[in-house]
């Protein structure tokens, strides 16, 4: 089985809110990129409509799983206030792994969430994620667009960031270079995250497809600081290239910046701490002091170009710089 | 979003939890009859602004007449109060709250925070009332007593003892801290607050346990099911140039430095703004355009970071496959029109139309200076402001 857990050869998606305008494009481009992902999408209520080419749409999840038992992860398009009842639906009807693409969900919905899935070992990702895309295997999401490839080449980094444009910018970025990934993912920036870099770094400490990890962190919050005690404790001894954002508003006691988990409380969660404390994690780490070095960090600690072919004039120009 | 003392008393006292009498108040006439309601023989008139440190800044009196509650109140009204949270300009004060004084044996701090780390409801107490708790966690970390709580059974009552005993607290005072803590825990879930303190929290002289002051701050995401909080709203305590940008769906947070900046994306944002810094500069604000800008929209940024009469150069760094460099051009020669615009414009564009954007931009006559990457770009702002 190719692909990390969250995102396989054996993942089958179904779309809650399919019908609304970003999730039924959504849907539309990953099954003409991908097709069969997607088996059916749920909007209540308009249960037997079509997306089309050929996803069916039903009222609940418990009716599209006896249509495609095959169905294992839920992806929510739904407005805020409906999240934490969707992912309820899903975890409730078996389905192992749920992606949030839905921004501004309540913390205290988005602690429920955190409890019942983690009681049901679901894995859930986000709120505010981008999604995941997985080269050759499928995306999740509207991550890279209508052609993913061209900023996403195919090869073992894994980037997995806070922040959702900088999760294509920096596979870009790396792409540009010739290392390509093995998969990018968007955890999202919000208060609480349902899957962080520490849930990820043991699964991929494993998986010889991982050959080095990129991390997108962003000042608030401990899930950098956790990722850091994890390298320390010699958890996770690949490669890893962090840049943590947010250095500017040290000073900036309480006020988030764009991501709602970006801020500083009672003067922890600043971005130079954790930068520091991942430094000193282990030899095996990078920290990057402008985002633009994170490429030159993963080849400092030794992982080589993998796209011998890919040069910068290879790449199209709206991606050629940062 | 955050409220005045005086709402977060009322939400608090309707959950149980004991504090003063008072009244809020917009005029001296109105303290006057607040205080007259209340009876006395003492009272305390106190600013209401969205910042802490008031009574070291002059804003908070305790007066013994209705003649002094009136000078009281006269001097504080329309003071602009300067604190060590409200920066060196300070604010102006439109409301006043006249309550009850009282007789202060002991002055505690309690506080509730939702913990990032576990994902809950954590409570920080100190004997260190009155100070301020990062103070206190820097200088004396010992002193902060915390309980967690667990959320699928909610605050116990012996999590509630714990922190009274270690208070010092005795006798009736520790029933009574417990049924105030417990209350706070149902305020602070219910509403879906972010953050709460209550610092002093004061034992009385006859023994009573009392929230003297109170701050708390919600959710923004979760006002949709409080509306009774949201309508608490003060747009008087929000920068004008952040309402303004709500109106437009433009997300800019007001800071102090010389360059302004409009990025796309909140990641992309702050690490421009991380660069500016690193290279010695001073960002002057976040704003993030977001992906769906229209003209329109960039026209309204660029106005908005020209308002900011400290902006001494405007740095422009849009990147990515959706956003259309041609409408990013669009509305800044839109703005261009409307404003002057007096300081060098940087301008680092990549995406769809890049090419076709560039152009509209060095065919204006407005000097704009092209750079070809981030650093480039964050080089030039800084030289140019130099």
């Amino acid at each position: 089985m190719y692909g990390p857990s969250i995102l396989n050869e054996n993942t089958r998606i179904v779309v809650i809110g399919a019908t609304g305008r970003e999730a039924s494009q959504v849907v539309r481009e990953s099954e003409a990129l991908f097709p069969g992902l997607i088996l059916a999408g749920v909007t209540p209520g308009k249960g037997g409509v079509t997306i089309e080419p050929e996803v069916p749409i039903f009222n609940t999840i418990k009716e599209a799983q006896a249509a495609h038992s095959a169905l294992n992860l839920a992806l929510i398009y739904v407005p805020p206030a409906s999240v934490k009842d969707a992912v309820l639906e899903a975890i409730d009807a078996g389905l192992k792994t749920v992606f949030v693409i839905t921004e501004h969900t309540p913390i205290r919905d988005a602690a429920s969430i955190y409890r019942a899935a983690s009681e049901a070992g679901v894995k859930v990702v986000g709120g505010t994620s981008l999604g995941c895309f997985v080269p050759g295997v499928g995306r999740i999401g509207a991550i890279g667009g209508k052609d993913p490839s061209g900023a996403l080449g195919e090869g073992n980094v894994v980037v997995i960031s806070k922040s959702g444009g900088l999760t294509v910018t920096t596979a870009e970025m790396l792409k540009r270079r010739g290392h390509g990934v093995y998969f990018a993912m968007g955890m999202g920036g919000d208060v609480i995250a349902g899957t962080t870099y520490g849930d990820m770094m043991e699964e991929l400490e494993a998986d010889p497809n991982c050959s080095a990890l990129v991390m997108l962190g962003e000042v608030g919050g401990t899930y950098e600081e956790q990722a850091a005690e994890m390298v320390a404790a010699g958890k996770f001894t690949k490669p890893l290239a962090a840049f943590v954002g947010g250095e500017f508003q040290e000073d900036q006691e309480g006020v988030a910046f764009g991501h709602a988990g970006a801020v500083v409380e009672r003067g922890k969660g600043k971005a130079s701490d954790k930068k520091r404390l991942l430094a000193a994690a282990g030899s095996n780490v990078r920290v990057a002091r402008y985002y633009h070095n994170l490429v030159d960090c993963i080849e400092e600690l030794g992982v080589k170009p993998n796209l011998a072919d890919s040069v910068a004039s290879q790449v199209p120009p709206k991606y050629s710089t940062i | 979003m955050n409220v005045h003392e005086y709402q977060a008393k009322q939400i608090l006292k309707k959950y149980g939890v004991a504090v003063p009498e008072g009244g809020v108040a917009v005029t001296v006439d109105e303290a006057v009859e607040v205080a007259k309601r209340l009876g006395g023989p003492v009272w305390v008139v106190k600013a209401q602004i969205h910042a802490g440190g008031r009574g070291k800044g002059g804003g908070v009196k305790v007066v013994k007449s209705i003649d002094e509650v009136k000078a009281a109140a006269e001097a504080i009204l329309g003071m602009n109060l300067v604190t060590h949270q409200t920066g060196p300009g300070g604010k102006r004060v439109n409301r006043i709250y006249v309550e009850d004084g009282c007789d202060i044996a002991r002055e505690l701090y309690l506080g509730a925070v939702i913990d990032r780390a576990s994902d809950s409801v954590t409570f920080m107490a100190s004997t260190e009332g009155g100070m301020e708790i990062e103070e206190v966690a820097a200088n004396s970390p010992e002193k902060i007593l915390k309980e967690s709580v667990d959320p699928t059974v909610g605050l116990q009552g012996y999590q509630c003892r714990n922190l009274a005993f270690k208070l010092g607290l005795e006798g009736g005072q520790i029933r009574a801290f417990s049924k105030l803590m417990t209350a706070v825990y149902d305020a602070f879930v219910e509403s879906d607050a972010a953050l709460l303190e209550i610092n002093p929290l004061v034992v009385t002289g006859s023994g009573d346990v009392m929230a003297l002051d109170a701050k708390m701050g919600f959710d923004s995401n979760a006002l949709y099911r409080h509306k009774d909080i949201e309508a608490m709203r003060d747009e008087t305590e929000e920068d004008p140039k952040e309402l303004e940008a709500a109106k437009f769906e433009l997300n800019y947070i007001a800071l102090d430095g010389q360059i302004g900046c409009m990025v796309n994306g909140a990641g992309l944002a702050m690490s421009t703004m991380d660069i500016i810094q690193l290279k010695g500069g001073s960002p002057a604000n976040f704003l993030d355009v977001g992906g769906g800008a229209t003209a329109e929209t960039v026209r309204e940024a660029f106005k908005l970071i020209l308002s900011d009469p400290s902006v001494k150069a405007i740095l422009v760094n849009i990147f990515g496959g959706i956003m259309r460099c041609d409408v990013i051009a669009e509305g800044v020669l839109e703005a261009a029109k409307q404003v002057n615009i007096t300081v060098p414009v940087i301008v680092r564009l990549e995406g769809t139309n890049v090419e076709q954007g560039r152009k509209m931009i060095e065919q204006s006559d407005l000097g704009v200076i092209a750079a070809i990457d981030l650093n480039d770009a964050a080089e030039k702002a800084v030289a140019a402001v130099a």
